[in-house]
């Protein structure tokens, strides 16, 4: 049977909740539910996973799982267990399970009446030759689940269905089906059946909305049954009734023992448990009979958001409670959110530098205390936790003391293993002010683990990604500040690292040269730049510059890069820049980017010698084109140092500047006018030169204050259709006589357009 | 001579105009049971509304299935209504985004429920709104998604249009619908800074000449909801909804810090929230002054005088912070 447990009797959920909630969702900015900040601590390392959820959550509500919807099927487990133990030997625990959770009422029903009436049915038949109805134990099962499954009518919802349900709460409402499970409950001899029976009669009353008649019915039997997770669920119940009812402080000081006693619950009582105001909140505290019971209450209200006061708290009352090891990695994980806070960039070198923050060092002694008494119930979880605040703080030989002693104490779980080596790793990276061959040996082998060998393990939950970026960061800036440049980008890119000659130079040194330290060595694995992208890149730069030789020269050392292919015919000059026509268009020849170069030379060889300057210059002009932005061929500029986009604004500035200029194919094009013979080709070249003409005015409408989005929609929306360029004008004025006019009004509209607006 | 005599009449004649286009009072109802306490019924009556916008339902993805299922779906407490009905239907965007969503399929199945949630309380409309924020993302399947559903519907259609999406429709896309709602609201983002996410004049100004040149006719939503937004250690935490400024200043464990915003003093429960020292409360609402200024700013940048202005929303804790007749005074600067 699946069993449940609502609380809608509290929950009136406004709308406007929802609305808020999506709105707050919205700006934390993903669908995952967890952390948001930089955390080296996993605190599922050591601490009981009936507290997962209520772990340290930047975002709404619960870690891990984000809204706690298990409503329905949170027992089912523990429930098909139970009763598989009741009929041992008589039911297998496949067939329990078909009854409790798979089956449809119906064969329920069907059993049920065949019991009563003693005649077959054709379920009764199908049963019987798997089970012995007869016996007591398998009717005393089949009544009981006759009757309960009833109450599920109004417990089990499935809200996320199609299906409306014009009520807001549903009730149950049979009190004579009521009275009789409370009549099983008060007859039946069995100590299970009896403990089954009583948590359904709880159950039912609380369905039925009469409030006061399952208080009374809970509070006259609750000494008699068992404390197990059906006694708690029932708490759990009366704990609703008594918020309903405004009764907070008993309500909550209820939820607390939820909380306290019933792991599998952990998640409801967090959620439910609501102090109004400080004076029902003290009055919860006043209702604790026991040390354990106020220790409770300080455990579930920690979650809330003074973890650090909790743990004083329970500590003093309770040093072994196990709610403390939630609290504790609360605690750590919410210092170094604050750590966040202090360096939002994360780009300093002082990431780890002490906080003068008040709080902080009052949580640090706080954990320090623990730490050193030993005599909580996982000494070696606030060793390491005490080990890591000292990081934070600074005092890194302070910090290895605690994790020597953590290590002695520990469970040897993978997981324990890697999460002291990792804090031990950024403790030791942190010691580091000035890295030298001496120091360095201290973290080569962590690196490495680190960089190559813990990407490979599926260590789930293991918080280690942040300890590899944030020590490739450190060691950047370390190597910064000692003027080594080439060190400093292979563990970090910068963009515009290529930009310096020198640095270009010493890092073609560096990735050419054989005799490597280890240190460089997981350096240059790391870097995703190789000798042949700078060649690459160089090459491109020289093509720019239009200096053909030496971007031959270099696109000779690439490797395969030399050898790709252009996706169009990179010499064609068509009215429309489309590439995907280009693409398609048939192509006699395919050019590789070296055949391209070397192309482009024997052309500017001829044009120097005065051979066929006019067909020369337009195919120059045509190709210096095509590789910019506007043209066909953005292939040739696109690499690992420039990066692609089909945005120009995507670049950085002096990339755009560069791939955006179509000052090289504007000369081409005014020389193969000058050499131009006939009107067909000065048409040509007169629009051709229009292009540029644009182009140059779409550069010019670049607004740096304006992101990339502004810019692209600011020149969408501009003006620029209408506009003439010189291009324009002489094709309009001196050529429409030619064969190409004509097909320049056929395909382009904008010309089009300005021809005839400039008629009127 | 002439001339002024046309240019009389022309003013007459526009003056006649724009007085029998006065916009109608409208509200949205955005609770989950509908049950209206005797303060909303007054409003209602005082402003001679005849139209509620009634939040039906959300359209969620489930987080198992990752299918869409209908959230929270309205229920009736009030058996009377005499208003006319458009049931409003929120759209999560990451229910378009979903990659195996069936955008007719969800059409239908909106549909069905509207019809199951009027069959079930005897209601009926004529209008339907659909709410999302809509991306560039999830554009197609939205703009797919109303074209399914007017067919499917038959109704007439209205959508809720964000000032975004008004300023830079050529990339957002319009919906095809037979009115749009521009929601002059939550123009920023709710975040620790001095700002008000709910309303700012330099931010709407960015985008108000724009909607002269949005091509769907609409009707326009204003905010009358406020809320305090609780904030620790600069990151918000949660929004209340129901905080009085009074309240807090009576109380000794919060410290006013600036006109709108408090730090709480000691660690304290109130009104069943957790504030922890140093905690901060900032208070963001639309004042009176402020909702006569956007009527003001819309009138001279919009292209129609719209049919409605519907209130963000209808809650006697939302009304009872504004002079009585402010839905008037506001209607009449259009």
């Amino acid at each position: 049977m699946k069993k449940t447990f609502l609380h809608k009797l509290l929950i009136g959920f406004s709308a406007i909740a929802i609305f808020v909630y999506g709105a707050i969702y919205a700006c934390a900015g993903g669908d995952d539910w967890g952390i948001e900040f930089d955390t080296n601590f996993t605190p599922e390392t050591f601490v009981d996973k009936s507290y997962t959820p209520l772990f340290l959550s930047t975002d709404l509500f619960f870690y891990g799982i984000g809204f706690d919807d298990i409503h329905n099927s949170r027992f089912n487990d523990e429930i098909v267990q139970d009763w598989s133990d009741f009929l041992k030997g008589k039911m297998d625990d496949k067939t329990v399970k078909f009854f409790l959770i798979d089956s449809r009422a119906v064969d329920v029903a069907k059993l049920q009446s065949f019991y009563i009436s003693q005649k077959n049915n054709p379920i009764s038949d199908k049963w019987s030759k798997k089970i012995d109805l007869n016996d007591r134990k398998i009717s005393s099962f089949i009544t009981f689940l006759a009757l309960s499954k009833q109450i599920e009518t109004a417990s089990v919802g499935d809200a996320n269905n199609w299906s409306y349900e014009p009520v807001a709460q549903k009730k149950f409402n049979d009190i004579k089906l009521i009275k009789a499970i409370e009549k099983r409950y008060n007859t039946v001899s069995d100590a299970f059946l009896k403990n089954r029976y009583w948590f359904q009669t709880v159950k039912a009353y609380f369905y039925s909305g009469d409030k006061q008649s399952t208080i009374s019915f809970f509070q006259k039997t609750e000494n008699t049954v068992l404390k197990n997770t059906l006694y708690y669920r029932a708490l759990a119940y009366i704990a609703g009734i008594n918020f309903k009812n405004k009764n907070y402080a008993l309500s909550n000081y209820q939820y607390s023992q939820v909380f306290d006693k019933c792991p599998a619950m952990r998640v409801v009582a967090a959620y439910c448990f609501r102090p109004q105001e400080n004076l029902d909140w003290n009055q919860s505290l006043a209702m604790a009979k026991s040390n354990e019971e106020k220790a409770a209450l300080w455990a579930i209200q920690g979650y809330y958001g003074d973890e650090q006061k909790a743990i004083e708290k329970i500590y003093e009352l309770q040093p072994k409670s196990e709610h403390l090891d939630y609290l504790l990695t609360r605690l750590v994980n919410n210092q170094e959110k604050k750590l966040n806070e202090y360096n939002p960039d994360q780009k300093t070198i002082d990431k780890f530098k002490k906080s003068n923050d008040s709080l902080s060092i009052i949580n640090n002694a706080l954990v320090n205390r623990i730490a050193l008494a030993e005599n909580t119930s996982k000494p070696h979880l606030w060793d390491i936790a005490a080990g890591y605040l000292e990081t934070l703080g600074g005092n890194y030989l302070q910090a290895d003391k605690y994790f020597d002693k953590a290590e002695a104490k520990m469970p040897k779980t993978p997981l324990a293993i890697n999460q002291l080596r990792l804090l031990q790793f950024v403790n030791n990276l942190s010691k580091i002010k000035n890295i030298n061959s001496e120091n360095q040996k201290t973290i080569l082998q962590d690196l490495q683990w680190l960089y190559e060998e813990l990407p490979k393990q599926e260590l789930s939950n293991f918080r280690y990604q942040n300890a590899s970026n944030w020590s490739k960061i450190y060691l950047s800036n370390l190597y910064k500040s000692q003027n080594n440049n080439v060190m400093a980008e292979l563990f970090v890119r910068n963009s515009n690292f290529y930009d310096n000659e020198n640095d270009l130079h010493a890092m073609k040194t560096f990735l050419a040269k054989e005799n490597k330290t280890v240190l460089e060595k997981i350096a240059q694995k790391i870097y995703n730049v190789t000798l042949f992208d700078i060649n690459e890149y160089q090459s491109v730069a020289a093509a720019f510059q239009n200096k053909i030789p030496d971007a031959i020269a270099y696109m000779q050392q690439t490797d395969r890069l030399q050898l790709e292919k252009f996706q169009g015919n990179p010499f064609n000059g068509n009215v429309k820049d489309c590439h995907d026509c280009d693409f398609v268009a048939y192509q006699k020849r395919k050019y590789s980017q070296i055949e391209f170069l070397t192309t482009v030379k024997e052309m500017q060889d001829k044009v120097t010698k005065n051979k066929d300057v006019y067909t020369n210059c337009i195919l120059l002009a045509n190709a210096f084109y095509n590789i910019t932005y506007f043209g066909n061929a953005r292939i040739f500029y696109e690499g690992n140092i420039i990066g692609a986009g089909s945005s120009p604004y995507g670049f950085k500035n002096k990339t755009r500047e560069m791939i955006t200029n179509c000052s090289i194919p504007k000369m081409y094009y005014e020389k193969a006018f000058e050499a131009a013979i006939t009107d067909e080709q000065k048409a040509k070249c007169q629009f051709m030169l229009a292009k540029c003409g644009r182009n140059e005015y779409y550069n010019q409408q670049y607004d740096p204050k304006k992101d990339s989005w502004e810019n692209e929609t600011a020149v969408e929306n501009s003006k620029v259709n209408f506009l003439a360029w010189n291009g324009f004008k002489n094709l309009k004025n001196n050529y429409s006589k030619t064969k190409f006019y004509q097909e320049v009004i056929a395909e382009c509209g904008y010309f089009k357009t300005y021809v005839s607006k400039a008629k009127k | 001579m002439k001339k002024t005599v046309v240019s009389l009449i022309l003013m007459l004649l526009l003056t006649a105009c724009k007085e029998q286009k006065t916009p109608a009072i409208a509200f949205y109802y955005w609770k989950t049971i509908f049950s209206l306490t005797s303060s909303e019924k007054n409003t209602l009556k005082e402003n001679k509304v005849k139209k509620l916008y009634l939040r039906y339902f959300d359209i969620d993805l489930s987080s198992k299935s990752e299918q869409p299922y209908p959230q929270s779906p309205i229920c009736f407490k009030e058996k009377s209504i005499d208003f006319t009905i458009v049931p409003v239907i929120y759209i999560k965007n990451k229910v378009l985004l979903s990659k195996s969503i069936n955008v007719e399929n969800l059409a239908k199945k909106t549909n069905d429920f509207i019809q199951q949630i009027n069959t079930k309380n005897q209601l009926s409309c004529r209008e339907i709104q659909i709410d999302c924020d809509w991306t560039l993302t999830s554009k197609d399947n939205y703009l797919k998604f109303i074209t399914c559903f007017k067919k499917i519907s038959g109704k007439k259609l209205s959508a809720t249009i964000r000032l975004h999406q008004i300023k830079y429709f050529k990339k957002t896309a319009i919906p095809n619908v037979d009115k749009g709602v521009l929601m002059y609201y939550n123009m920023g983002k709710i975040a620790p800074d001095s700002l008000n996410s709910i309303y700012d004049e330099s931010i709407a100004d960015r985008y108000l000449k724009s909607i002269k040149k949005y091509p769907l006719s609409l009707n326009i939503a204003l905010p009358i909801y406020s809320w305090a937004i609780h904030i620790r250690e600069n990151k918000v935490i949660g929004l209340k909804s129901k905080i009085a400024i009074s309240n807090l200043k009576r109380d000794s464990n919060f410290v006013g810090i600036t006109q709108n915003s408090f730090r709480v003093k000691n660690n304290n429960y109130k009104n069943g929230t957790f504030y922890k020292a140093n905690d901060l409360l900032k208070i963001e609402s639309v004042s009176n002054i402020d909702l006569l200024e956007m009527a003001e700013d819309l009138h001279e940048n919009i292209a129609n005088i719209p049919d409605e202005i519907i209130f963000y929303d209808l809650d006697e804790l939302n009304t009872e912070q504004y002079e009585k007749d402010i839905f008037t005074q506001v209607i009449n600067r259009f």
